[in-house]
């Protein structure tokens, strides 16, 4: 198993993704750092409600931005984990050596997310140390405690996608399982957003029927349950920011503990539902 | 018995694939399995590896049932496609090869100079393998195949990419590692391959095995005779032999087992006033026994 995370993370070096990655992702920061330290500069002379707001939208987008990315990342990185082998036809070479086939699916997944958690990780403290750095005396400060927290649900988010993107590329090809990742994201996303709107309708079937909705979405793909829970965890009283918790990107409503662990058993299914996938298979 | 299967088989969706195979192979045989495009001989190796999973019917391999993990140690191969991980160098991939088969890093690395020479690839391993030849690619194939000294090699058309002298190279590769006492199991179409370097061979066609037997057997058989004044007598000595002679005219096609046997039988017929004009073996006779047994077309 080690000989394919060493792979994995070979793969990444040589085929120069991971780079390109950092690289852009310190384009990405620079832009958002600029823009946050002329958006904080002009915030100065405004009264605090205002500059709350403000800096809350601020942060918010780029946690906002954390969740995308990683997203993404996790998706690309994901789904083609295997099926790209096959469809290159290199297990021939690799499952006639004493390997088993569960060691090539749990390597796969802990290679790609063996990139990607620091990733994260510098993704996220980057996005939280500009706004402190530029939004000093007008962001009030996180507790480390909050921070920790957000980013360790974070953390769940790679977890669940790269699980899932990796049992359907032990089904089906490559373009397949992009695809299918990229719309259950989507619509992760949506579920997510009319859950929130069923708060603020007043009209009860309605409002009973979109937070069904939202449940129920939430439930088969709980991506945007975890974007919402790291964020909220962050925007909690203490740090001061939680008037921007009805921004629109915000989350306005906390998920609950036992959804993390359900996400947690969720992909653990998954991964279990792919090795067993790829056992059966023919290669 | 090193490999040994039992009413084998493998299809897809009930088409393609081979269908009931039962063979074995001794130790420090080499063992060809022929047959023309399609015929199976490719499927058939990757359900003994474990990259397909069989339908019905038993393998073993080294005593163990197909699919054993620890049994791969001991086992080399040689895909047909060579597909590796083309952003890796030559040395990197046997490296990494050598990794899975959970060599220690110094002897990965004493190995890897040892088989880099051995097929020809000197010079070459610091290239990336995206960058190699089709050639180049089937040598690095081989140098994995052979990398952890297995007792066991299964080689899918070897030299399917090489050019003569790399097919010479290969075939000598066969013989010396023949001559270590490994078991090889090769599939081609080549014949004169076959002829060259194999002990058994089988012949398989449209997933079905058609013959099986030793080289001799196979191809020193048949016997052509003219003979005249031809009488009850002769043929009835000759099909102690044979039993299935075919006799056209003065002409007479047998199946002769032993080279010993022939001056025997040049003897027997001439004692019983036969005259015997030409007695020769047929020549080609794989690829005719080849077209004969796979050829026809329904
Ligand atoms: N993955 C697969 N899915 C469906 N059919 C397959 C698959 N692999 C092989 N077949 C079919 O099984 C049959 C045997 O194929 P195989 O590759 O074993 O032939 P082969 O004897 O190795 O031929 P060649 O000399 O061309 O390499 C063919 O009819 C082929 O179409
Ligand atoms: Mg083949």
């Amino acid at each position: 198993m080690s000989t394919i995370i060493r792979l994995t993370f070979l793969e990444m070096r040589k085929k120069k993704i991971l780079y390109l990655t950092l690289l852009l992702t310190a384009v990405f920061l620079t832009l958002y750092g600029t823009a946050l330290r002329f958006a904080y500069k002009s915030l100065n002379h405004e009264d605090t409600l205002i500059r709350l707001t403000v800096s809350g939208q601020l942060l918010s987008m780029g946690v906002y931005a954390v969740g995308f990315i990683t997203a993404f990342l996790s998706i690309f990185s994901s789904a083609g984990a295997i099926s790209s082998e096959i469809e290159n036809g290199t297990y021939d070479a690799i499952l006639s050596k004493p390997i088993a086939r569960y060691e090539i699916v749990l390597g796969r997944f802990i290679g790609i997310l063996s990139v990607i958690i620091p990733y994260v990780t510098i993704l996220f403290l980057s996005i939280i140390g500009l706004n402190i750095f530029f939004g000093k005396g007008v962001v009030v400060n996180f507790s480390m405690i909050a921070i920790i927290k957000s980013l360790a649900t974070f953390y769940l988010l790679p977890i669940l996608l790269i699980s899932i993107g990796i049992f359907f590329s032990c089904s089906i090809s490559t373009m397949g399982s992009g695809v299918v990742m990229v719309i259950l994201y989507f619509c992760g996303m949506v579920g997510g957003i009319l859950e929130q709107i069923g708060h603020f309708i007043t009209l009860e079937a309605t409002k009973v029927a979109l937070t069904n909705i939202g449940i129920i979405t939430s439930l088969v793909i709980p991506s945007d349950i975890i974007y919402r829970k790291a964020s909220s965890l962050l925007f909690t009283t203490s740090s001061g920011l939680n008037v921007s918790l009805e921004s629109m990107l915000g989350a306005s409503i906390q998920p609950s503990p036992l959804m993390m662990g359900y996400i947690v058993i969720y992909s653990i299914v998954m991964i279990v539902l792919a090795v067993r996938k790829f056992e059966k298979r023919d290669l | 018995m090193v490999i040994q299967t039992d009413n084998l088989t493998k299809q897809f969706k009930g088409k393609g694939g081979f269908v009931n195979i039962s063979l074995s192979v001794k130790e420090g045989e080499v063992f060809s399995l022929l047959g023309k495009n399609g015929a199976g001989k490719s499927t058939f190796i990757r359900t003994l590896l474990g990259i397909l999973h069989p339908d019905s019917g038993r393998g073993e391999i080294l005593g163990q049932s197909i699919g054993h993990i620890q049994t791969r140690k001991k086992i080399g191969y040689l895909p047909e496609l060579f597909q590796y991980h083309n952003w890796l160098t030559g040395y990197e991939l046997l490296f990494n090869h050598g990794l899975l088969y959970k060599m220690d890093k110094k002897e990965i690395k004493d190995r890897i100079e040892e088989v880099i020479e051995i097929v020809g690839l000197k010079g070459h391993e610091y290239k990336k393998i995206k960058e190699y030849s089709k050639g180049m690619k089937q040598r690095i194939g081989l140098a994995s195949a052979i990398l952890s000294n297995p007792k066991i090699l299964f080689l899918d058309e070897p030299t399917s990419a090489l050019d003569p002298i790399g097919r010479k190279d290969v075939r000598d590769i066969i013989l010396k590692l023949k001559d270590q006492g490994k078991t090889i199991f090769l599939n081609t179409h080549l014949l004169s391959e076959v002829e060259l370097v194999s002990d058994r061979v089988a012949i398989l066609d449209k997933g079905r095995m058609k013959k099986i037997g030793t080289i001799q057997e196979l191809l020193h058989s048949p016997v052509l005779l003219s003979i005249g004044n031809i009488n009850e007598k002769i043929i009835n000595e000759l099909k102690k032999v044979d039993q299935n002679i075919k006799k056209a005219g003065n002409q007479i096609e047998m199946s002769v087992y032993d080279d010993e046997l022939l001056p025997k039988i040049a003897e027997c017929i001439v004692k019983n006033d036969g005259q015997l004009y030409m007695m020769k073996k047929k020549e080609n006779v794989l690829e005719e026994l080849f077209i004969k047994t796979v050829g026809e077309e329904e």
